[in-house]
């Protein structure tokens, strides 16, 4: 996932110019992966905006892009960062959950009659991802759901891959309190 | 092996991550303990679920909204996109008849040399009148004249208005020659300036809104006078690259569509 477009550097060059064909083209080729990122980090609700925030501050912070990464994984940096500043930013301002590693309380999101249809699983699935803290989110969207590696979600989120482990670990069990899984399995 | 101790291994094991030591001594514990049997099919079902969740397309709306950011930034930040200077030149080479057909008149040239005048006169009082520094907040009120806030308001509320009345003077005159002399230009041509002005124009529109909700926001005005500005170079260069048109300059006309919107 992290292959370096041959084009990539001369890409941002005509953004930067103003090019607004190459900008779209930057948009096209990035859009789906990014919004799709930002649709589970932040919810459906937010990730029209996120992913408009995620261009202008592109834009903005092309000049600074020296092709070390491709294009592609600067701009998944930027998106992830700029979702995870979003979410605690609303988690400060709503005081609803906390990042503590230690929170193993959370309400279930679903019912003991759960219904069994993969649609309403799969809603469910997606409030419980919403209700997670936003670094086990972070970890859980890359890995689980993005299918990056261990190496690759570490890389993204700036920590040391021992703890991209432990935090999708804590994500996992706590979906699972989330969903209301315990004591139904087998 | 205990629970307590399996149980970090058990995402892991899902991943396929552990060592072979490490799965033997965890699929050991498995066989006994049902609990830890139950967390690992929980564990591979959210995974599982997590992976089979849908892609969603991004709404067109969204692009939209980008792009109009994308386009204010760029004019804000002067990087317009004009046609290259070979792509203009090339297309008055592929219209010889219609750059002959503008070949002005000695008295086509100088009515629109004191025409130009004119309005280069206007623009230019009305750039010397905004790029003089204007009084800051805290000058204004460290004059006694003007120690009250409201009088402080007021006071630059008038000399922002009349600074923009010398603006949208020299810009209506600059319009007027841009206008008349618009069919000397290249179609493609004339369209990207019309674009181009039409982003400016949006910009203008922004700041006077964001000026009249915060009258003494240095950072408002400042964007309405550089929008200002912008407007003024582009609609000169307009002309100028009528007048290198109508001459049938090519080398001048090139060089000016290269400049163009490089403010």
């Amino acid at each position: 996932m992290s292959d370096i477009g041959i084009g990539d550097r001369e890409l941002a060059a005509r953004c930067l110019a103003g090019d607004r064909e190459a900008f779209e083209g930057l948009y096209r080729q990035h859009a789906h992966r990014l919004y799709n990122l930002a649709y589970r980090m932040a919810g459906s609700t937010e990730a029209d905006d996120l992913l408009q925030d995620v261009f202008l501050q592109a834009y903005r912070k092309l000049g600074s892009y020296k092709g070390e990464s491709s294009l592609g994984t600067w701009l998944y940096r930027l998106a992830m960062n700029l979702c995870l500043d979003h979410l605690r930013s609303r988690q400060g301002k709503m005081a609803l959950v906390t990042d503590s590693l230690d929170q193993e309380d959370a309400a279930p999101v679903v019912s003991q009659e759960r219904p069994a249809e993969a649609h309403a699983a799969r809603l469910d699935l997606e409030q419980a991802i919403e209700a997670l803290p936003p670094s086990y989110r972070a970890a859980f969207v890359l890995h689980d759901v993005e299918g990056y590696q261990h190496d690759e979600v570490a890389k993204l989120l700036g920590i040391a891959e021992g703890s991209s482990k432990s935090l999708l670990h804590k994500a996992r069990h706590r979906l699972r309190t989330l969903l209301g899984a315990e004591g139904r399995s087998e | 092996m205990n629970c307590s101790e399996c149980q970090p291994a058990l995402s892991e094991l899902v991943d396929g991550t552990l060592s072979r030591d490490a799965r033997a001594r965890l699929e050991s514990h498995l066989e006994e303990c049902a609990d830890c049997r139950g967390l690992l099919a929980d564990l591979r079902r959210i995974r599982e679920s997590a992976r089979a969740l849908p892609k969603i397309a991004a709404p067109e709306a969204v692009w939209q909204k980008v792009r109009a950011d994308f386009e204010a930034e760029a004019a804000r930040d002067k990087r317009l996109t004009f046609p290259s200077p070979v792509t203009a030149a090339a297309s008055m080479e592929a219209r010889p008849s219609r750059v002959l057909r503008f070949v002005p008149t000695r008295r086509r040239i100088l009515a629109g040399l004191a025409a130009a005048a004119v309005i280069v006169f206007a623009a230019s009082a009305g750039v010397y009148f905004m790029t003089r520094p204007a009084p800051t907040a805290s000058q204004v009120s460290s004059n006694p004249a003007h120690a009250e806030p409201a009088q402080v308001v007021e006071s630059v509320e008038a000399e922002l208005a009349l600074a923009d009345q010398h603006y949208e003077k020299a810009i209506a005159g600059l319009e007027k020659a841009a206008k008349d002399g618009q069919s000397a230009l290249d179609p493609q041509v004339a369209a990207v300036l019309q674009k181009n002005i039409g982003v400016i124009d949006q910009a203008i529109v922004e700041s006077r809104a964001a000026l009249k909700s915060q009258p003494t926001s240095e950072v408002a005005r400042s964007s309405l006078f550089e929008a200002l500005q912008k407007k003024v170079g582009l609609l000169r260069d307009t002309i100028a690259l009528i007048n290198e048109m109508r001459k049938g300059d090519q080398a001048g006309t090139a060089k000016i569509a290269g400049s163009l919107g490089k403010g």
